[in-house]
This record gives C-alpha cells, structure tokens and sequence, in this order.
C-alpha cells in the first residue's frame, strides 16, 4: 500500500457536481428518446382524448405514474451501475473524480471489488435521501468520510502523482 | 483554481437563496424521502432555513430547520479553511463515537419532527 492522502471534501464536492452534470446529459439525451417513443405510443393508442371513459382516463394515469416510476428506477440504476463500474475498475474513480485527482480505496489504500464498490454506491442512496446531510458529513468525519464510506468502509484518496 | 471555483460556488449558491424564496418556487429538488414515504427528513426545510437566514429571520430559520444552526456554521469554518489553507475546523472533527452520536441525534430529530403534537410540531418545517 503507497502512502495515500486523504481527499478534501471541497474536491469531492466539485468532482462530484462534474458527475452531476455529466449524468444529466446522458440522462436528458436517454429520456428525451425514451419520452419520444412513449408519446409516439400513446399518442397511436389514444385517437381521441376527449372521447376517454372515466376507466380510460384512469388506466391512463395510472400508466403515466408506472412511467415516472420507472424513470426514476432507471435513473437510479444508471447512476449505481456508473458509479460501481467506474470506480471499482483500474482507474478507481468516476470521471468527475478523476478529473479532480481523487481515487476511490478501501481503508486500506486497495481497489475494491465490485461488490465493495456496489455496497458505497447503493449506500449513496442513504446519504442523498436524508437530503445529502450523508455528504456533508464528509466535511466533518476523522477520515473525511462522507456516510456510504462509513457503511461500505471506503476512503476517497488524492491520486498519488 | 478548486479555490475559486469553490468561492463562485458559494457566491452563486448564496445569491441564489438569498433572491429566490424556496416556498415559492417549484423547480427545486424536493426531498426524496418525503416524496417516498411522506415523512419529513432531518434535512427538509434546509433550504428555507438558509433563506430565512439570510433575511435575518432566524426564529422562522429555527422552525424550518433548527440543524441550520448546526450545519451553517461548521460550513462556514470549513469553507474558510479550504480558501485560507488554514486548520481551524480540525478540532471539530467527528471520530467513532461522535460519529454514532450524530446519527442517533438525526434519527431523534427526524422521529421528533414527524410527531403532529405541540412541542413537537414547531420542527415541522
């Protein structure tokens, strides 16, 4: 294990809005296929709207909900699957974090493993649904641990040069 | 170069709370566990909390999110440290313990806050 620096939590915060942004892009081009085909679809099943029964309308609304349901679950699932992938690979670290310097290790200083790297990522949920009070901790945990490094045992480390 | 980055960030973030009144615009993120599980999180209401702050409302501050008055100023240490490259905000530090004690108050606070009876309604933000 080299001697490895732990990373600030301002270089964290900035790789991690660089993600953020990437994320959306791919988001709004993968949504923006994904809605065209749906409107495409309903637009096919329903010919006229205002000729909808009260079941239609709500069969209807119903589906819409399904919808954003799924939305919501894909986004997730892309959002883990990027992050474990990338940071479990030789690289260890998204590309946000790479471009600030920052790979992502076990407390050791070693790669993870898929496993260890899906367990931070899924942990992430946590720190983002208590309104990202799970990030913040970060500024202000010993080893600079955001909440989902506490859970999964991981450290974020400034790219040794 | 982080450092300016980091202090356009704060800059904008600031302005931008301070100018748009969180309760009455729609475009912000909402809070996914309430979204979820129609509980209020121990982090809702965070963001009026900072825009009633910056007007100088801080009891309306304390009723939309009284952590505010935790959170704002360990920010603010620790945004000084990282433009000034100085260490005050090292001995605030959480090890092990302190670590599980945060926790366990933000899991008191959030059941607290989402008891509908007077005291603890006035933490609903």
């Amino acid at each position: 294990m080299q001697n490895l620096q732990l990373a600030d939590g301002g270089k964290r915060l900035i790789a991690f809005l660089i993600d953020a942004v990437i994320l959306s892009v791919v988001f709004g081009i993968l949504f923006s296929i994904l809605g065209a085909i749906g409107m495409i679809g309903v637009a096919s099943a329903i010919p006229d709207a205002d000729d909808m029964s009260g079941a239609e309308g709500a069969g209807f609304i119903a589906a819409m909900a399904g919808a954003g349901l799924m939305i919501q679950v894909l986004s997730l699932a892309v959002q883990i699957g990027y992050f474990t992938i990338m940071e479990s690979s030789e690289r260890q670290a998204t590309i946000g974090k790479s471009v600030m310097g920052l790979i992502v290790a076990d407390e050791n200083g070693n790669r993870l493993d898929t496993q260890k790297a899906l367990a931070r990522n899924i942990s992430r949920i946590l720190s983002g649904l208590i309104c990202g009070i799970g990030y913040f901790m970060a500024f202000f945990t010993e080893k600079k641990q955001a909440l989902h490094d506490i859970i999964a045992k991981t450290n974020v480390y400034t790219k040794p040069v | 170069m982080n450092k300016i980055i980091l202090a356009v960030l704060t800059i904008v973030i600031t302005a931008f709370y301070f100018f748009w009144n969180p309760s009455k615009i729609s475009f912000l993120p909402l809070c996914p566990f309430k979204n979820f599980t129609g509980f209020y999180c121990p982090g809702c209401g965070g963001q009026r909390a900072f825009h009633d702050i910056l007007h100088g409302n801080f009891i309306a501050a304390f009723h939309a999110n009284l952590l505010i008055y935790l959170f704002l100023p360990m920010a603010i240490l620790k945004l000084f440290d990282e433009l000034t490259d100085t260490t005050l905000s090292a001995n605030l530090v959480l090890k092990k313990n302190g670590i599980g004690l945060f926790l366990t108050c933000l899991i008191v606070f959030t059941i607290l806050r989402n008891i509908p009876e007077y005291p603890f309604n006035q933490l609903i933000p």
